[in-house]
């Protein structure tokens, strides 16, 4: 595949991501985040299993049933307390309702008073979130040191600029996806953010390579260098997206809920990262390259009449 | 003459090449059984690198704790009590915990412990000082009498350091803590005792006479310090005192410890159905990338991948000794990604060299040329991921921590796997064969 036009094609990858983060930011507004129990708590459901026989075929009648009234079941699992045995399930729902308890009651064959419910808070910590949001912006602002070392102000700006795009898209798309968000999911955004950051500096060490011999051919710009790098880059992250992919897919099998979003962010991440740096990253820096060149030129002209 | 040396020197060279072979080989081979293969040497049972890193209680059974809370508490400090809990049990190798209230009412706390004796102990253990109560520092023993410093109030922070044999347990106070000390000490020249007495929740701590806690030296600057010889020992005061810091009060006397069961989510799926999982996905993704490789850079390809498998080894070295280190979900899929990042530079080699040998270069010349061409992009691909990866490990927490923290060491292990290791084994390899079909090398001949 030939990466071409890469300048005329930056609107419309402008127009796409503007697009896809103002979906974000009206769902945000309108109908906020889905977040998981461990981020804002929910519900615990407990169900006194002394008297059953098989615990874990318990535990799938429970969860099978409680899905079926459309609980979301984040996390279950058995446990002692004292001499009686207990299912333990743990929902981002802030009710369950009667009729819920009532029909898991019927489906284990116990009275509904050994079924109680109690509202639960969050297991990670708000610290934790802002702790992750702080660490991205720092990794963005080391990038951009190091891209401003070795490649210039220019393409440190676009590599700044399309890092944040992936982090932002990411947090858009799974807004609007109405994902559930989890650790999981953060852990996606950064590894979407380190994907961006990886490729960007594959395809600009190779621009670095090929720009020398390509401005020899006089009818080639700094732009044609930059389509030279993307076309040759793409195959390498299209190898590594599908190897992401594999994982992910496969470890959707697990049917927990937490990893299956957690599956489902990296498959998101490895798509954004391609687009933040060989497409919407690569686009800006060809732009900011051609006006940069052509200010030169003016420049140039300028000083021989 | 000149040939004839020349031939012998290459031949030195093969012998040598040879050695480094059955060198490298050995190193996968012994490091692989250690790596994943649980031994037992006499009375001794040795675990596996891979078993030996710790599991999150999102993918293993644990151990659970409720504990009532008395009085009521506002959002802001309770979210403080269960932030300062995970931190504490962080600081003592239980990384991911969860900690929650229920109802507001109850602290609910779980961490991951195998079901063996010693490692389901020491997590009752460790749950156990929980509700031990709040510390304070008295000039005597009675309990009714005021005390001059407390957790809640004076408290920074809780070390441990080690001198000589001796381990100590430093208190940091800020700076009212720092006041109180003074007053404290002022107080005690004036009645001239020389006695200290540590409570933990309204009592005298320890109990027992014998293990009566010693202080080593108070410094009015701020700190108080106590020495022990038994780490272990040394260990369970820091976490006894650290607990004794939580800015909500606990029912000492209202507990509940269990244990609990691995978490799972599906109505059909077993118990251990996320790791099963999880081991499936990182083993076919790994599967497949390795036949890719093999498949389109055939000797290449296995060097790549030869180097590869020496990092993973050395990495899975280093993540023993990293104790911030707990396998989740997410920690697996650092590895794949992080195996992933160690072969990309590689990657990147192998692709150059075969876009030069198309040009019509040699297979040396290609390998050479493609070498220097890529030397920046492995340094500054190794460079960016260990700095992305420390900061996230220093900057954040938990899984996120663990994140940074493997990132780091697969950004210096890219750079040790391509430069040190893959170079080395291709020169070694090219004294060998030149032929660019076992390279997988091709181009239209003019």
């Amino acid at each position: 595949m030939k990466i071409q036009n890469l300048t005329q094609k930056l609107k419309y990858f402008l127009t796409i991501s503007i697009t896809l983060i103002l979906i974000g930011v009206i769902v945000l507004l309108s109908a906020g985040i889905r977040p998981s129990v461990e981020l804002m708590g929910g519900t615990q459901i407990e169900i006194n299993i002394t008297s059953q026989e098989n615990a874990d075929k318990s535990l799938e009648t429970a969860v099978s049933e409680l899905k079926q009234q459309g609980i979301v079941v984040e996390h279950a699992f058995t446990e002692n307390k004292q001499l009686e045995s207990y299912i333990v399930v743990r929902t981002p729902n802030k009710t369950v309702s009667q009729n819920t308890i009532q029909s898991v009651a019927n489906a284990l064959g116990v009275e509904t008073s050994s079924i109680s419910t109690a509202s639960i808070s969050a297991t990670v910590s708000t610290k934790y979130i802002v702790m992750a949001v702080v660490g991205l912006m720092l990794t963005a602002v080391a990038v951009f040191i190091i891209a401003w070392i070795r490649y210039g102000i220019l393409s440190s700006v676009s590599m700044l600029l399309s890092t944040l795009h992936a982090t932002l898209l990411m947090f858009s798309v799974v807004i609007f996806t109405r994902m559930l968000f989890t650790t999981g999911v953060l852990v996606g955004i950064a590894v979407a953010t380190i994907l961006t950051i990886v490729y960007n500096i594959c395809i600009f060490e190779k621009h670095r390579e090929h720009v020398d011999v390509v401005t020899l051919d006089k009818t080639k710009t700094k732009v044609h260098s930059i389509e030279q790098a993307v076309t040759f880059t793409l195959p390498t992250m299209l190898i590594l997206s599908a190897v992401i992919w594999i994982f992910s897919i496969v470890g959707m099998f697990s049917g927990a809920i937490g990893v299956i979003m957690f599956m489902l962010s990296l498959l998101l991440a490895t798509v954004i990262s391609i687009y933040s740096s060989a497409f919407f990253g690569m686009s800006l820096e060809a732009k900011l390259q051609q006006n940069a060149q052509q200010i030169e030129k003016q420049k140039r002209s300028k000083n021989n009449s | 003459m000149g040939l004839t040396m020349k031939k012998k020197s290459k031949n030195t060279k093969k012998v040598w090449a040879i050695i480094g072979f059955v060198w490298v080989y050995l190193v996968i081979v012994v490091g692989a059984i250690f790596a994943f293969l649980p031994m037992t040497f006499g009375y001794t049972n040795y675990a596996s690198l891979a078993k030996n890193i710790g599991q999150s209680v999102d993918i293993t059974s644990g151990v659970y704790a409720e504990f009532q809370m008395i009085g009521s508490y506002s959002e802001e400090q309770l979210n403080q009590a269960k932030t300062q809990i995970s931190e504490i049990l962080a600081d003592h190798d239980y990384i991911n915990s969860n900690v929650y209230d229920i109802n507001g009412k109850t602290l609910r706390v779980e961490i991951s412990a195998p079901q063996d004796a010693t490692s389901l102990s020491n997590a009752y253990n460790a749950l156990s000082y929980i509700n031990g109560g709040l510390f304070e520092l008295k000039l005597n023993n009675s309990e009714d009498e005021a005390s001059y410093v407390n957790g809640r109030d004076h408290v920074k922070s809780i070390t441990i350091s080690s001198y000589q044999g001796t381990h100590y347990v430093q208190i940091n106070l800020n700076k009212a803590g720092a006041k109180q000390l003074e007053k404290l000490t002022t107080d005690a020249m004036a009645s001239s005792s020389s006695a200290y007495y540590i409570f933990l929740g309204g009592k005298v701590y320890p109990d027992s006479s014998s293990g009566k806690v010693t202080v080593e030296e108070i410094n009015t600057t701020g700190t108080i310090t106590f020495g022990w010889t038994e780490y272990a020992y040394t260990e369970q005061f820091q976490m006894a005192f650290q607990f004794g810091c939580l800015p909500i009060e606990l029912d000492a006397n209202n507990e509940v410890v269990d244990v609990m069961q691995a978490s799972i989510s599906g109505a059909e799926l077993t118990k251990n159905a996320t790791i099963i999982a999880l081991i499936c996905a990182s083993v076919l993704s790994l599967l497949a990338f390795a036949i890719y490789t093999l498949v389109q850079y055939k000797l290449l390809g296995a060097l790549s991948l030869t180097s590869v498998m020496l990092s993973i080894i050395f990495a899975l070295l280093v993540s023993n000794a990293m104790p911030w280190v707990e396998v989740n979900t997410t920690y697996i899929f650092t590895w794949v990604i992080g195996i992933l990042f160690t072969w990309l530079p590689m990657y990147i080699r192998m692709h150059t060299a075969q876009k030069e040998y198309q040009t019509g270069k040699t297979l040396q010349a290609s390998i050479e040329n493609a070498s220097h061409k890529t030397l920046f992009t492995t340094i500054i691909i190794g460079i960016s991921l260990f700095v992305c990866g420390m900061i996230l490990a220093v900057v954040g927490l938990t899984s996120m921590r663990a994140l940074g923290a493997t990132l780091a060491l697969f950004g210096a292990l890219a750079i040790l796997a391509d430069l040190v290791l893959f170079r080395g084994l291709l020169r070694m390899t090219l004294l060998f064969t030149e032929n660019p079909k076992l390279f997988h090398f091709t181009r239209e001949e003019r």
